[in-house]
């Protein structure tokens, strides 16, 4: 294996500083499809449907949003 | 992590997605229009609403609706009569060549409230029915069922084994971080590793709750098995009957004894769920969990009496909850929309993995710590 010298400027990362996001993001996930399944109707559905969407807003706007900006 | 169990874990990683992804590709692909498969059906003509007639217009005697459509087929038999969850005004009668057959249905969509035919809708046919079918089974009925559900499992343990190996990966990048400026291959990793961990959650309840489905027609052999037969137990051995009540007496019987609850389908004697004495009339609520928890409630075909009604087992409302959040189908256009996203982010996630291991093919001498080595080398901005 060849010798690769790492020069990153970002220090190795602990567990909790690599997952926190995905950990927000999957717990908005999963109450947004269970809420949905167990409310009937009304504005709080609207809520539970919303927190499925921030996930999905979060994975479009840095993929797609964040990257126009940068260039 | 030690290298060896990163090995290990790409290793499971690395197996497990290639044996599925092909197979994950065409249930992605297939599955998009399934989504919108009631709003397809309508566009290309498939599906005819009922006219507006004016509110509170009384619903036909369930028997004329039930004449009035097997007077297309008379040589037919009557399997189901069925209407979509939030349906109203129409009952869909579907007539096989026996009680049992799967072969050639026809459906007669008819007025629930004029007891005219509406239409013939043709569900075993077009572009939805090959899409369904490749979905569901391949076109090679349990089978293909079977074989899915276990891509099913491999998906999962993919999915899994991907989170392990996010975090030797993501040592020295920001999350969401995607290195555009770099070798194709950076942008191509960091891509595959964004998204999988995006979709992650949602990629594992549509994936276990598909493999669920997979089981769907053993697990209700088994409730036959299990309930049906119990319920019916004073009818076994005797004659199947010569005559028949009149279904909307039949109807009012199961309406007295679930008031609060509206009637989701009817299975016909003789049908998978039913018996050769009875209607199996399935009853439903009105919240998304409760309409699709259906309670069965068991009428004797000649008399039009209450013969038993029990509680759906675990095994079954494990299999009735699991369908909505595989379908999506629950929360209006807002949440089918949002299952659409998710399923074409999907499908980039298991595109980018195929790509990854197919350009890495042709380097075979990398290995996993120099992968994740030259990995954190080009974290550097």
């Amino acid at each position: 294996m060849p010798h690769v010298k790492s020069h990153a400027k970002m220090p190795t990362k602990t567990f909790m500083q690599m997952f926190i996001w995905p950990i927000v993001l999957g717990v908005l996930t999963l109450f947004g499809l269970v809420m949905t399944l167990l409310l009937e109707g009304g504005w709080l559905e609207l809520v539970s449907i919303g927190a499925l969407g921030i996930p999905v807003i979060v994975m479009v706007y840095i993929y797609y949003v964040k990257s126009v900006f940068r260039h | 992590m030690k290298i060896h169990s990163v090995k290990t874990w790409a290793w499971v990683h690395k197996w497990s997605s290639l044996v599925c992804t092909v197979f994950m590709l065409l249930l992605c692909l297939t599955g998009l229009p399934l989504i919108f498969s009631h709003e397809i059906s309508h566009l290309l003509g498939n599906e005819v609403e009922p006219p507006v007639l004016p509110a509170h217009t009384p619903q036909a005697s369930m028997d004329k609706v039930l004449n009035n459509a097997k007077a297309l087929y008379p040589s037919r038999v009557v399997q189901f009569v069925f209407r979509d969850i939030d349906e109203t005004n129409s009952w869909t009668v579907s007539l096989g060549k026996t009680a049992t057959s799967e072969d050639d249905t026809k459906f007669v969509k008819m007025d629930s409230r004029t007891a005219k035919v509406l239409q013939e809708p043709k569900f075993n046919e077009g572009f939805l029915y090959v899409m369904f079918k490749l979905h569901v089974d391949l076109f090679a009925g349990l089978p293909g069922m079977l074989f899915l559900g276990l891509m099913g499992v491999l998906l999962v343990v993919a999915i899994i084994s991907g989170v392990v190996l996010y975090a030797p990966f993501m040592r020295r990048l920001a999350f969401g971080e995607i290195r555009r400026d770099r070798a194709p291959k950076l942008k191509r990793l960091d891509t595959h590793n964004f998204l999988g961990i995006v979709t992650l959650v949602w990629a594992l309840v549509v994936g276990t709750t598909g493999i669920i489905n997979a089981w769907a027609d053993l697990v209700i052999k088994y409730w036959q098995f299990d309930q049906m037969s119990a319920m019916t137990a004073p009818y076994k051995g005797l004659p199947p009957p010569t005559h028949f009540a009149s279904l909307q007496a039949a109807v009012d019987t199961a309406q007295a004894r679930e008031p609060d609850m509206r009637l989701g389908f009817i299975a016909f004697p003789g049908t998978a769920f039913s018996s050769p004495h009875h209607y199996g009339m399935f009853m439903r609520g009105d919240s998304p969990v409760t309409a699709r928890l259906f309670k069965p409630v068991l009428i004797d075909a000649q008399t039009a009496k209450l013969t038993d009604s029990r509680e759906v087992p675990w095994y079954l409302a494990t299999l009735l909850i699991s369908q909505p959040l595989h379908f999506g189908d629950y929360g209006g256009m807002p949440l089918k929309i949002l299952w659409l996203i998710l399923d074409v982010f999907t499908i980039v996630v298991l595109w980018t993995g195929l790509v990854l291991w197919w350009k890495k093919r042709a380097h075979p001498q990398v290995e996993t710590e120099q992968h994740i080595a030259l990995n954190e080398a080009y974290a550097a901005r």
